[in-house]
């Protein structure tokens, strides 16, 4: 196998998108070195930047990078919260923010996209269609839709829609070649939107995946009916323990498309939400309801009955913060609030509900013991709930530009990730690198390892990351 | 020239990319706000990569200069709608856009800039007190003979509308005519503001002009200082301050003047039921706040305004600013023809603006597209017409 140089690399992805369209300076190197999370996952400059335009682009790229072992790494936004697009081995950034294309399929209620689409323009696109939705993530709604419905997102809708809104995907392989999962491999089928059939859903082998299995060049995703109405609400509660009956109710009755258990310090609540005097612990559940109007008032009656049962009250949310909820509800942006320290912090799992309150009590108690006062922890059941499944977040407002708290940061990775595994969890909500390590993950973790090396032997696609760190 | 007092904000930008859209919950749509990173694509365009360069600069990562660096920097317009996206959510608190215009006077001073186009604006500011390379005695050659010598009000006319838009400074001046306001103008002691110097991090020269043209204004004994041009009167209100001046006089751009004038009745004026669109310049809405005046003018006026959804604070760049028209034209012109484009579609056909650095460059852009048939005017222009 040839060991080619950089310039030679350089002018081969040159011929493959145009030169326009390909990188080795500095100045563009750096601005992929780190991201929020540099101090967890410590920066790397990659050696290329390059920005394809087609998925026959994408797959004489990863040809060429194949061939000669070169790293790459999959962008669609960037927005991740945990250093998935830093090059931790060098190699070729791969920006897909050129592959933008929207399919709206309005009869079947799908949409094909591509990787380079965000939510922002996935729902103005909607905005045509009314009566859809596409159902988008508690993150910056400039986050790739592809990208977060590839590594299983959490949404304000969880808790009566789930976390699974892909249901078939295009990708790349390391090698050059094209999957496409499900249904479009059937002969004359009428379209690639059904992945249960024939055998495996080859789509679960590669969601979740952190860019380490191709490149995926488009998705068809599921679009739902857009609700008459959507209304937040907001209950406070006098501890977190008469949360949780609540939660859990509202889950069985399906009387809300999402519940947050919530508690803010009281700096966390200020700078969350905007407001000002808060000086003790608040504990509330955000809710959103969705429904025709007369389902939503029902639905408004009977939370508020069960909240009433273990002394929660509504706090009755101002109109503008009513509107600016129901907006991050469709396409976030008011919620970049939480970082308004300087960075966000989070070590996200799934674990049963019942559980929940010890993942708060030790979360609260290491906070302390590593002296962050800023502690926001969330945690919403999510559908299907048997096996009480729990998204759990404890959130910490932090500023970075403070070395002393960086080290701090690191030591409460550390401590809090020990002490959910040692309360027990399902597992961690995404393959971070220094979150998953798949060396402690018995059997699935060699399975897992080794479908990785079966699909990409050379081990070209997003290294340094889990499976295979 | 001072990249390091930004570092502690180096680690709180999170790459959310609020900065390179307008922001969506306000218009409903999906439209860029950045003009370099929409059109140039990496992510070393965008706000979030010049802060990442920021931080490579500071840490020596860079060593040399490439015609990449000078790209990324100077294709920036200094527009500040990714300041305005952010700040108010993000826990990013430096601001962008002194941010880069430090970095554009840190690479200055390494000898690694600026671009030749920008350094002639600065051979020609040192040697004509303008950018245009024009001669300094022609800037009044417009200026007709009847002006009085002495006034409390001093009517700052700027480099853009003394040697490219001479018809925004007349029509200025007939306005303050038509309202019996004793005002004057500098003369051959009006200097170049320095903005063109300031934002391409050209610093050496603008302490001089700064004392200059504050010594010339306090000699006539201004109580007020009028300025039609935004870029001017953003020098003044912003720039001159931090350098360290106070200014003995007070400060005013010309909408806000007019405005006043107005109110008081001392304009009269007839209507013009046209249908028109305001473009927001950077230098006057963004940088200064001022977004309701103009505004207030056209309404008086009895005009059906249009507004753009890009409008005020969210407003898209001309194209011009920060030497970008001087240095990267046809990125300025298609900067411009986005912006162009928005105004037809909000239905006007007169596009209206308060800067004669914008009214320039949308004349330009829109000689090449005909088909689109607005008319560009500046606010000054209006009332002239109105009088």
């Amino acid at each position: 196998m040839a060991i080619l140089d950089y310039s030679t690399i350089e002018s081969e992805l040159a011929k493959i998108v145009g030169k326009e369209h390909v990188s080795s300076d500095m100045v563009d190197l750096v601005a992929h070195e780190r991201d929020d999370q540099f101090a967890t996952v410590p920066p790397h400059l990659p050696d290329f930047v390059v920005r394809p335009a087609t998925k026959v682009e994408i797959q004489a790229i990863l040809r060429l990078a194949n061939e000669h072992k070169i790293p790459v790494v999959p962008y669609g936004a960037g927005i991740n919260r945990k250093g998935l697009c830093i090059a931790s081995e060098g190699g070729i950034i791969l920006d897909l923010r050129r592959m933008t294309k929207i399919e709206i399929d309005e009869e079947m209620m799908v949409a094909k996209v591509g990787p380079g689409v965000n939510f922002a323009q996935m729902v103005i696109a909607l905005n045509k269609y009314p009566h859809l939705r596409c159902l988008a993530p508690d993150a910056p709604a400039t986050a790739s839709v592809l990208a977060n419905y590839m590594l299983r997102g959490i949404y304000p809708t969880s808790t009566r829609y789930g976390i699974d809104h892909l249901i078939t995907m295009e990708i790349v392989l390391p090698n050059g070649t094209i999957l496409d999962t499900g249904s479009a491999a059937t002969p004359n089928s009428p379209a690639p939107y059904c992945g249960i059939v024939n055998g495996p859903d080859l789509t679960k082998l590669f969601q979740a995946n952190v860019g380490t299995m191709g490149v995926v060049t488009e998705g068809r995703i599921r679009l739902y009916p857009m609700p008459e109405k959507i209304e937040p609400l907001m209950i406070r509660f006098p501890n977190f323990e008469s949360m949780m009956e609540p939660a859990k109710q509202y889950t069985l009755q399906n009387l809300v498309a999402g519940v947050w258990v919530m508690t803010f310090d009281p700096k966390a609540m200020e700078l969350f939400m905007n407001t000002k005097g808060v000086t003790e612990e608040i504990f509330a559940s955000l809710l959103f309801l969705e429904g025709t109007n007369q389902e939503v008032e029902n639905q408004k009656a009977q939370v508020l009955q069960i909240a009433a049962d273990t002394k929660g009250e509504d706090m009755v949310l101002p109109e503008f913060m009513k509107k600016e909820f129901i907006l991050d509800h469709r396409y976030m942006r008011t919620f970049i609030r939480g970082w308004r320290m300087g960075n966000l912090w989070g070590t996200s799992c799934y674990g049963p509900l019942k559980n929940v309150p010890k993942y708060y009590e030790v979360s609260k108690k290491l906070c302390r013991k590593n002296k962050f006062e800023t502690l926001h922890f969330e945690a919403m059941p999510v559908s299907p709930f048997q096996g009480q499944t729990t998204y759990i977040d404890p959130c910490v407002m932090w500023d970075g530009g403070n070395p002393d708290e960086v080290e701090r940061i690191r030591q409460l990775t550390q401590d809090i990730r020990a002490a959910f595994l040692d309360i027990g969890i399902y597992g961690f909500f995404r393959a971070f690198p220094g979150t998953v390590n798949s060396n402690e993950l018995g059997m699935y973790g060699e399975i897992w390892r080794k479908i990785k090396q079966l699909i990409d032997p050379n081990n070209i696609m997003n290294p340094g990351k889990p499976p295979l760190a | 020239m001072d990249l390091t007092k930004f570092q502690p904000q180096f680690n709180h930008c999170m790459h959310c990319h609020l900065c390179y859209a307008a922001n969506w919950h306000k218009i409903d749509d999906w439209r860029i706000s950045c003009p370099s990173a929409a059109k140039f694509g990496f992510e070393s365009f965008y706000a979030a990569g010049k802060i990442e360069l920021a931080r490579a600069l500071v840490e020596g990562k860079i060593k040399d200069a490439t015609p990449r660096l000078l790209d990324v920097l100077y294709t920036c317009t200094g527009c500040g709608a990714c300041r305005e996206q952010c700040h108010e959510l993000s826990g990013f608190k430096a601001d962008h856009i002194e941010l880069f215009e430090t970095m554009k006077a840190y690479i200055v001073s390494k000898g690694w800039g600026p671009l030749s186009k920008h350094r002639e604006f600065e051979e020609s500011i040192r040697k004509n007190h303008n950018p245009y390379n024009e001669i300094h005695n022609n800037r009044f050659l417009w200026l007709p003979k009847e002006i009085p010598s002495d006034g409390s009000v001093v009517y700052f006319i700027g480099c853009t509308s003394s040697y490219r838009q001479q018809k925004i400074a007349q029509a200025t001046v007939n306005v303050l005519k038509a309202s019996n306001t004793p005002f004057t103008v500098l003369g051959p002691e009006e200097w170049c503001c320095g903005s063109p110097l300031i934002r391409t991090g050209q610093v050496d020269v603008v302490e001089e002009l700064a004392s200059h043209n504050i010594k010339a204004l306090e000699n006539t004994g201004a109580k007020t200082v009028i300025f039609s041009c935004a870029g001017c009167y953003r020098t003044f209100k912003e720039d001159y301050p931090k350098l360290g001046y106070s200014l003995p006089f007070k400060i005013l751009h010309t909408t806000q003047y007019f405005l006043d004038l107005i109110r008081k009745n001392q304009l009269k004026l007839k209507s013009l039921p046209l249908d028109v669109t305001y473009h927001d310049p950077c230098h006057l809405g963004r940088h200064t706040r001022i977004y309701k005046q103009p505004r207030k003018i056209l309404q008086a006026l009895q005009m059906k305004v249009h507004e753009m959804p890009r409008n005020m604070e969210g407003a898209f760049c001309c194209g011009a600013g920060s030497g970008v028209r001087a240095a990267y034209p046809e990125f300025s012109h298609w900067v411009c023809k986005e912006r162009l484009d928005e105004a037809k579609e909000a239905g006007a056909s007169l596009l209206a603006s308060a800067c004669p650095f914008c009214k320039n460059n949308f004349e330009e852009t829109n000689q090449t597209f005909p088909e689109l048939k607005l008319r560009i005017v500046d606010i000054s222009e209006l009332l002239e017409d109105a009088l």
